[in-house]
């Protein structure tokens, strides 16, 4: 599923051909005529279109209920915990600072888009939306219990009946612990892949249904020039390149500070961090991989006069050293904060 | 005419054939080099022509419009638009539906004809989707992203991020001669390799301290790599 290599045919021969590249061991389910609705994502204008489906977990109408009502209902934990515990809604579904038992803190990202991400976490530890939620059983987060769980979703009259409409499981005590994990995780992945996040005034300023200002228009043309130089890593419709940098934000690296480097090992991976989405962010603060800006002008400041240099920093970031500054005028960053403030889905979070 | 859709994560698949003379597929796999020795991503190892070291961190681009040339008339053109990302450890373009027959050149573009090269023109994925050349700097997509670091006169390291995009820096890479026997219903496999080294000699060497270490907005710049990108491709 995460192919970098895509063949676009037009003319004569047209031919589309993307690995999803999954073996899933698949659970016996009876034979049955009934059969889940599916369901059509409607993926707007833009948008990444392939690779974005998931051929073990196709979605259906039932298997996204399944998955909202795993997402908000304590149902899946021990101690009282759902997905909605670190993914509020009025913060575009994250929460500002999660502090991890391994002693990171770390600003949450929202669950906006994911169906259009190649992987997940700030360190890009997860490359699969299908079983992002497997982790979310642990101590950590939900402390589930195989025993306590088996027992409230067989006699929960909801989630006996839903299990069988989307999954076409009559009994979840036919499946394993970490099959039945892997099914939940299976349907909370089909309702995120439904979150889409499209109705900023940016976007409504695409369809033509809404007007910018003189300064969100300079704040505009600053994000999209070699000006503010924000484009190549924050790149529309998704605002996020689905790829990693070090983006200068620290000069030294200890704990989570070393980014991707946990994951790959890779020490030109130190320091670097996936690309958050821009979207919602007046949803999203604080910012960077540990919320250590607080505002947006905070942020502006730090890429206008702040860039640490380090050895793995982005070629972007360091195009104009030893200087690592923008030089924005005062007018300039107010102007491109207006801006960013355009990305805002405020319907979202309503 | 062929027409085949295969989208595997939806299961689509349309076959809608029509009598048609004999092909065969080329199987074209690409890698990517300096000097003849296999790239190493963020290794200060290089030097060019104007004696700037510098290292690689990314190469992605565009080929399209392959067209594979015969005798005469008989020449092939595989209308298509194919994303490198060349991280990838396997890089293989599928050039299907090729009529039968021997052809001695193979070439292709580094980039999007001017009809295409239109936002939003082409399907993104979450792989290309970096791609966008901003319609405020003239829209579009970059063809090619070459991006990296290289050390300046006063031993400063800079990043260096040679983009070319819009319609008058379209690459196109001379043809290269290479036999190319394209058998009934076989898979004929070809291996190119593209120097990054040639991306800035020949013919206009060019020089990250004079010419400068990032060309988007630079319309100089971007011509001198086009022109040097006529010939990045050999066949091995």
């Amino acid at each position: 599923m995460q192919s970098k290599f895509s063949t676009i045919g037009l003319f004569l021969s047209f031919s589309f051909v993307f690995s999803c590249g999954k073996t899933q061991t698949e659970i016996p389910v009876e034979n049955n005529a009934y059969k889940p609705t599916p369901y059509t994502l409607q993926i707007p204008a833009g948008f990444p279109e392939y690779n974005v489906l998931s051929i073990a977990n196709p979605l259906t109408v039932e298997g996204i209920a399944l998955g909202k009502s795993f997402y908000f209902d304590p149902i899946l934990s021990t101690n009282g915990r759902s997905c909605n515990s670190c993914h509020f809604k009025e913060n575009s579904y994250s929460i500002p600072i999660y502090n991890a038992k391994n002693g990171f803190k770390i600003s949450v990202p929202p669950h906006v888009n994911l169906a259009f991400k190649k992987n997940y976490n700030w360190t890009g530890s997860e490359l699969d939306l299908d079983t992002l939620a497997m982790g979310d059983f642990a101590p950590e987060f939900f402390n589930s219990d195989s025993a306590t769980l088996y027992a409230a979703l067989s006699k929960h009259p909801f989630y006996k009946d839903a299990f069988y409409k989307a999954f076409l499981i009559k009994d979840i005590y036919t499946l394993n612990f970490k099959q039945l994990q892997k099914k939940i995780a299976y349907a909370i992945s089909q309702y995120l892949r439904t979150k889409i996040s499209v109705n900023s005034k940016y976007d409504q300023l695409q369809l033509g249904t809404a007007r910018y200002t003189d300064e969100e228009w300079e704040g505009y043309n600053i994000f999209f020039t070699e000006k503010g130089d924000c484009f190549h890593c924050h790149q529309p419709p998704l605002f996020s390149d689905n790829d990693f940098h070090n983006n200068g934000v620290s000069a030294t690296f200890e704990g989570f500070d070393a980014g991707r480097w946990l994951v790959t090992n890779n020490k030109a991976d130190i320091g670097k961090f996936a690309t958050p989405t821009l979207r919602n962010l007046n949803y999203t603060a604080p910012y960077m991989h540990d919320g250590r800006f607080k505002t947006l002008e905070e942020v502006v400041e730090f890429y206008n006069s702040g860039v640490n240099y380090s050895p793995t920093i982005d070629p972007i970031s360091s195009k104009k050293a030893p200087s690592y500054q923008l030089n924005l005028s005062t007018q300039q960053k107010a102007s491109l904060v207006a801006f960013l403030k355009t990305l805002t889905d405020d319907s979202y979070v309503k | 005419m062929v027409f085949i859709t295969i989208v595997s994560c939806t299961k689509t698949q349309t076959i809608v054939e029509q009598p048609a003379a004999p092909k065969g597929n080329l199987n074209v796999q690409i890698s990517h080099e300096i000097d003849g020795k296999a790239l190493i991503f963020d290794s200060m190892l290089y030097h060019n022509k104007a004696n700037n070291f510098y290292s690689i961190s990314r190469v992605n681009y565009y080929i399209s419009n392959v067209k594979l040339w015969g005798n005469g008339n008989n020449n092939y053109l595989f209308d298509s638009i194919m994303f490198i990302d060349a991280s990838l450890k396997s890089i293989i373009l599928n050039v299907s539906s090729v009529p039968v027959g021997n052809y001695q050149f193979i070439s292709f573009n580094i980039g999007i004809d001017a009809a295409r090269n239109i936002h939003n023109a082409i399907p993104n994925s979450p792989e290309n989707i970096s791609m966008l050349w901003p319609d405020v700097m003239g829209g579009g997509y970059h063809f090619l992203k070459l991006e990296g670091k290289y050390l300046d006169s006063l031993n400063n390291e800079k990043g260096i991020a040679i983009h070319i995009g819009l319609n008058s820096s379209l690459v196109y890479q001379n043809p290269i001669i290479k036999d190319i026997n394209i058998a009934e219903s076989k898979t004929t496999n070809l291996s190119l390799a593209m120097n990054l080294n040639e991306w800035f000699a020949n013919p206009y060497t060019f020089n990250f301290d004079k010419d400068g270490n990032y060309t988007m907005g630079d319309s100089t710049a971007m011509n001198h790599i086009k022109n040097n990108g006529n010939d990045v491709f050999y066949a091995k």
